[in-house]
């Protein structure tokens, strides 16, 4: 019997001499933690993704609705015809897969067309479109940097740049979530003693939904030579008064080094991007082993993306709504009493503290039909657990006030409000 | 030169200050998680370290600090390093 309590306990390291080793005791570990109501992974959906959807059962083959209040698919463009017709067109023409990575035989009309079309969305000379967000991260990150170069992370930025750095030999320092005061104490301390400094940064978090404070950096990077690169994946399509994310909505275009982000959130596709100047992207695109070594986007994807991409340029609909629903949720939660952190973005974080509480709710805002996640340790502080909410511009004014009213039951019930 | 012991008592007043967590002997194997020093407060007890040895660490080496005395034994040996230097 395991005495493991979490699965990050099975990452503790300790003296082995088989990498193996400790597989049954997980696989124990794993067959009693998935008949748990509270193992909430991997749920399946039977319908396209979208403010509402049919989620097959845990115990049987039976399914439910379920409002989705779990993904990223912030504009609906999972399943918007235009842009599945646009998949199915590419699809049509081009056929399953890109067959090659992008620098041989991999590269489309559509992935070139694609990139444009995201370098003027950003108002850049160009972009490289990656296979994940994650990879652009990781390529962009390691293809940069060089040893006597220190990087500056926030301490929230998102797995995949911690990882990047972790391909790199640069010193790597992190400075408490938006503390400028404490990232200018670092720079003071260490900037003379290394070559090159990178501040790398969320634009928006992803387990807090706040923004990083662009014009202080901005001030701090030009005040200690350095430079600054932004993951803006739950940025686009979000924020800014065209969904041009952070430096939109800071008012300060073209002041960012490097951008980021992902094709899979409010573009609801799949890939990575980067864009700056041809410099910059050509080199990434050249000395990046996750771009070298990945095969290109299956060309049904890219044709979708470049439809998601026409619709975001030209129509501002799906945004504004989403942005109401932001401002609606957001305002109803904290006139209940709610902590929802310093949010202004789709994702909401309803911070309850307590693990096990936090695991509770969860499970019986499942039983009432609604999808969320409970974030715990070690992915935020052990005294802030939470139930990450993410909304769409789809979700209707009656899916809202649902949700409210159960967590507002739920809140009162377990004493969070 | 600092002696094992300042460092020492330093890295407990450190942990004190910044995690308002009091360390005792007992307490020197224990998983520093279970002490209750998250990531964060790590980091904060990391650079008061750095600035009383005057030395640069990789913050990526955090995630190695398991417990007091893996802590105390890293910094000690960084401190060593720059005092050969």
């Amino acid at each position: 019997m395991s005495n493991k309590k979490k699965f990050y306990d099975f990452h503790v390291e300790k003296p082995r001499k088989d990498i193996l080793e400790n597989l049954k005791e997980f696989e124990t570990f794993y067959t009693r933690e998935i008949e748990r109501d509270e193992y909430a992974y991997r749920r399946a959906l039977k319908t396209p993704t979208s403010s509402n959807v049919e989620v097959v059962c845990k115990k049987s083959e039976d399914s439910s609705r379920m409002i989705m209040m779990g993904s990223n698919n912030y504009l609906d463009f999972a399943s918007d015809e235009r842009v599945v017709k646009a998949s199915k067109n590419a699809l049509e023409k081009y056929g399953y897969g890109a067959g090659s990575v992008p620098l041989l035989a991999g590269t489309f009309e559509i992935h070139k067309e694609l990139e444009k079309r995201i370098a003027s969305f950003y108002g850049r000379e160009s972009s490289a479109v990656f296979s994940s967000g994650y990879s652009a991260n990781l390529g962009v990150i390691s293809s940069l940097i060089q040893k006597d170069d220190l990087i500056l992370l926030d301490m929230y930025s998102h797995a995949s740049i911690v990882d990047g750095t972790k391909l790199t030999e640069a010193t790597v320092k992190y400075f408490k979530h938006n503390d400028m005061d404490h990232l200018e104490k670092i720079l003071k301390r260490l900037r003379d003693k290394f070559g090159g400094v990178l501040i790398v940064t969320d634009g928006v978090f992803s387990m807090d939904g706040d923004l990083c404070t662009l014009d202080k950096l901005i001030d701090i990077k030009k005040k200690y030579n350095a430079r600054l690169m932004i993951d803006e994946a739950h940025a686009i399509g979000v924020i800014g008064d065209t969904g041009r994310g952070t430096e939109e909505y800071f008012g300060l275009k073209g002041e960012v080094d490097v951008i980021t982000g992902t094709l899979s959130k409010a573009p609801a596709g799949l890939g990575g991007y980067v864009v700056g100047s041809s410099g910059l992207v050509e080199y990434i695109r050249h000395l990046a082993s996750s771009y070298i070594f990945s095969t290109g986007l299956p060309p049904s994807i890219v044709g979708g993306l470049i439809e998601v991409f026409k619709i975001m340029e030209s129509d501002l609909a799906r945004m504004k709504l989403l942005q109401k629903n932001i401002v609606y949720f957001t305002t109803r939660l904290r006139k209940l009493g709610f902590n929802i952190g310093d949010t202004i973005t789709a994702i909401v974080p309803v911070i309850i503290g307590d693990e096990d509480k936090t695991k509770k709710i969860s499970c019986a805002l499942a039983r009432s039909g609604v999808f969320v996640s409970a974030v715990i340790f070690p992915a935020v502080r052990k005294t802030q657990s939470r139930i990450r909410f993410s909304l769409m511009s789809a979700h209707t004014g009656n899916e809202i006030e649902f949700v409210l009213k159960e967590l507002e039951t739920l809140g009162r019930e377990y004493g969070v409000i | 030169m600092i002696s094992r012991n300042e460092l020492l008592e330093h890295l407990i007043s450190s942990i004190k200050k910044n995690a308002e967590i009091v360390i005792e002997e007992k307490d020197f194997d224990t998983d520093i998680v279970e002490l209750g020093i998250d990531s964060i407060f790590a980091i904060e007890i990391a650079n008061d370290i750095e600035e009383f040895l005057d030395i640069v660490i990789d913050d990526r080496d955090i995630g190695k600090f398991r417990s007091i005395n893996v802590m105390l034994e890293y910094f000690d040996m960084v401190k060593k390093e720059k005092e050969k230097k």
